[in-house]
C-alpha cells in the first residue's frame, strides 16, 4: 500500500467538494473492501488509472446510509450495507429479487462491510486487469490481454476492446427492477436510471459508470413493481455454491404474468458482458406467449447476440439454463407485494 | 561504409532523436473512438517508416520530452496553454486519418543504415541499449 490522505466529510455537499478538489486522484471510500483491500492493496493502476491518493470516506456522511420505504418506492443510501439490505424484511416482501441478490454477495464479513453504491463501483473483474504485472488497455495501456490469452471468465457479449465482466450482483438485480441512481455534483443532483448508468468499454474504457470524478452516488431508488412481478435470482460461481465468490454467471428477472403468459418485465445477466447485460431478445420472445411452452426457444435467441472468445462458450450454456431456471422459479412464486402506502424507515 | 556515410543517403537525415507525439485525453476517461484513432495514427506512421512515434498518455502526465501534441475537440483549450512550445494538433477521432497524413507527410524519413555493398557486414544502430535499425531496414 501506498500513502493517502482519508477525508472522512459530515455531509454529501463536503464530499462532493472534495472529489471537485482532487479530482481523479480521489475516490470515495465505503466498506473498502474492493477499493482498499483490492485495488490499491494489488497496486492495481496504470497510466490511465493513477493511484488514489485521497479518499473520500462517505460512511461518515448519515444522509446517504439507511432505507426508506413508501408508496414511490423504496430509496436505499449508497452507504446501507449490504447485510442490512439482505436480512430487511420490508424490502423482502415488496422486492424479494434485491434481498436475495445482496444476500448472495461474497461472505458474511464482506457483506457487513460492504455497501451498495461500493458493490455498484467495484472495478471490474479480469485477471489482467488486477494484476499489476498487465499494463492493459483497461489501465491506459494498448492491448487486452484477453483476446489472446486465457479468458474463461471473460465476457462473451458487449466486449468491445476489452473484455472484462461487471462483478455486481446488485446490478444485475437492480437493473432488472429498473431502479435508478440518484448522483450529486457540484452542478446539483441528477437522476440516472440504471439502463444509463454503466458505460461499456466501446463507449469509454477507463470508466463502468456515467459518475464524473466530482460526482457521488447517493441514493438508489427502486420502484414499486406496478402491477406486481414475479421475481427471482440465480447465481453460479466456480465454488459450487451461490455465495463466497463472484459471479461466473447470474440471473435476475422481475416479471409481470397473467395466466401463465408473459406480459412484461425484464430478464438480466450478470458476469457475462463488461455491464450487467439485460436479455432483451429473450424478453421479446416471450412476449405475450405462454412462458413455460415458449421459454427454450426464446433463451435459444441469447445465441444471436453472443460472441464467446476461445474458452469462455461455456458461459453462454450456463446462461440459458440460469434464465430457464430463474424464470420458472419466479413463475412458481406469488408476485410480490406492493409498498404500503405510509413510509417506513426500516434501517 | 560507416554509419554516418549511411545517414547521408538521399532520403535519411542527419540522426537526431525521433519525433514523439502524443495523442492525450482527459484524465480518467478514454473514449474507445480516440483510443482507435490513436492506434490507427501509431499503426499509419510505423508504415509510413517515419522517424516518429506515438504515445497516448493523459493530458495531466505528458512525457518531459514531445513535438507534438494531439488531442481532441474537448481538450483544445488545454492544447491552447501548450501552444508556441510545442506543435499542437486538435483533432476529432474521424479527422485522425486525414490530419494524422498531413502530419506524417511534414516528418523526417527514418534514417537507413547499410553496409557497404557486396559486404556480409550487418550494420546496427543503437542508442544506449535500444536497436534503432539493423542495416536494410527503417528506423522502428
Amino acid at each position: 500500500m501506498r500513502d493517502f490522505l482519508l477525508h472522512q466529510p459530515r455531509t454529501v455537499t463536503d464530499a462532493v467538494d472534495l472529489l471537485q478538489t482532487h479530482g481523479v486522484n480521489a475516490r470515495p471510500l465505503a466498506g473498502g473492501t474492493d477499493l482498499v483491500a483490492g485495488v490499491m492493496r494489488d497496486q492495481v493502476i496504470g497510466k490511465g488509472m493513477p493511484y488514489p491518493s485521497h479518499l473520500v470516506d462517505v460512511s461518515t456522511v448519515p444522509d446517504i446510509h439507511g432505507i426508506r420505504i413508501g408508496a414511490e418506492g423504496a430509496v436505499i443510501g449508497a452507504a446501507t450495507t449490504l447485510v442490512e439490505i439482505a436480512e430487511s424484511p420490508e424490502l423482502g416482501r415488496s422486492w424479494p429479487l434485491l434481498v436475495q441478490a445482496a444476500g448472495s454477495v461474497a461472505s458474511p464479513e464482506i457483506r457487513a462491510l460492504g455497501t451498495l453504491g461500493g458493490n455498484l463501483h467495484q472495478r471490474p473483474r479480469c485477471w489482467f486487469f488486477r494484476n499489476k504485472d498487465f499494463d492493459c488497455i483497461k489501465k491506459g495501456g494498448d492491448v487486452c490481454f484477453a483476446v489472446k490469452g486465457d479468458n474463461r471468465f471473460h465476457a462473451i457479449v458487449g466486449g468491445h476492446l476489452c473484455y472484462i465482466v461487471h462483478p455486481s450482483d446488485m446490478a444485475t438485480a437492480l437493473l432488472a427492477l429498473g431502479a435508478s441512481a440518484r448522483v450529486a455534483s457540484p452542478r446539483g443532483d441528477r437522476v440516472v436510471s440504471f439502463d444509463d448508468y454503466f458505460v461499456n468499454p466501446s463507449e469509454d474504457l477507463l470508466r463502468e459508470t456515467v459518475l464524473q470524478p466530482d460526482e457521488l452516488l447517493t441514493e438508489i431508488i427502486v420502484p414499486p413493481q406496478e402491477p406486481p412481478t414475479h421475481q427471482a435470482w440465480q447465481k453460479l460461481n466456480d465454488k459450487g455454491f451461490p455465495t463466497w465468490d463472484f459471479a461466473v454467471v447470474s440471473a435476475a428477472t422481475a416479471m409481470t404474468v397473467v395466466d401463465g403468459t408473459w406480459q412484461g418485465g425484464r430478464i438480466v445477466l450478470g458476469g457475462v458482458a463488461p455491464t450487467p447485460f439485460r436479455a432483451t431478445v429473450v424478453e421479446q420472445a416471450l412476449a405475450g406467449r405462454d412462458i413455460r411452452g415458449a421459454l427454450a426457444g426464446a433463451v435459444a435467441a441469447l445465441r444471436k447476440v453472443v460472441r464467446p472468445m476461445r474458452d469462455n462458450g461455456y458461459k453462454l450454456a450456463l446462461a440459458e439454463v440460469l434464465i430457464e431456471r430463474v424464470v420458472l422459479m419466479a413463475l412458481d412464486q406469488e408476485p410480490a407485494a406492493l409498498p404500503d402506502a405510509a413510509p417506513a424507515v426500516a434501517a | 561504409m560507416s554509419t554516418s556515410q549511411a545517414l547521408d543517403l538521399p532520403e535519411a537525415r542527419v540522426l537526431g532523436a525521433p519525433t514523439t507525439i502524443v495523442c492525450a485525453y482527459a484524465e480518467g476517461t478514454l473514449a474507445s473512438a480516440w483510443f482507435q484513432a490513436y492506434q490507427r495514427l501509431k499503426r499509419t506512421v510505423a508504415r509510413a517508416g517515419v522517424d516518429a512515434h506515438v504515445e497516448l498518455t493523459p493530458i495531466t502526465a505528458l512525457p518531459p520530452k514531445l513535438d507534438v501534441l494531439v488531442v481532441p475537440p474537448s481538450l483544445a483549450h488545454v492544447a491552447a496553454s501548450f501552444e508556441g512550445a510545442i506543435r499542437c494538433m486538435v483533432m476529432s477521432p474521424d479527422e485522425l486519418h486525414q490530419k494524422g497524413a498531413e502530419l506524417i507527410a511534414g516528418l523526417p524519413r527514418a534514417a537507413r543504415v547499410q553496409p557497404e555493398e557486396g559486404s556480409s557486414t550487418s550494420v546496427a544502430l543503437h542508442r544506449g541499449f535500444q536497436l534503432l535499425a539493423r542495416s536494410g531496414t527503417d528506423r522502428q
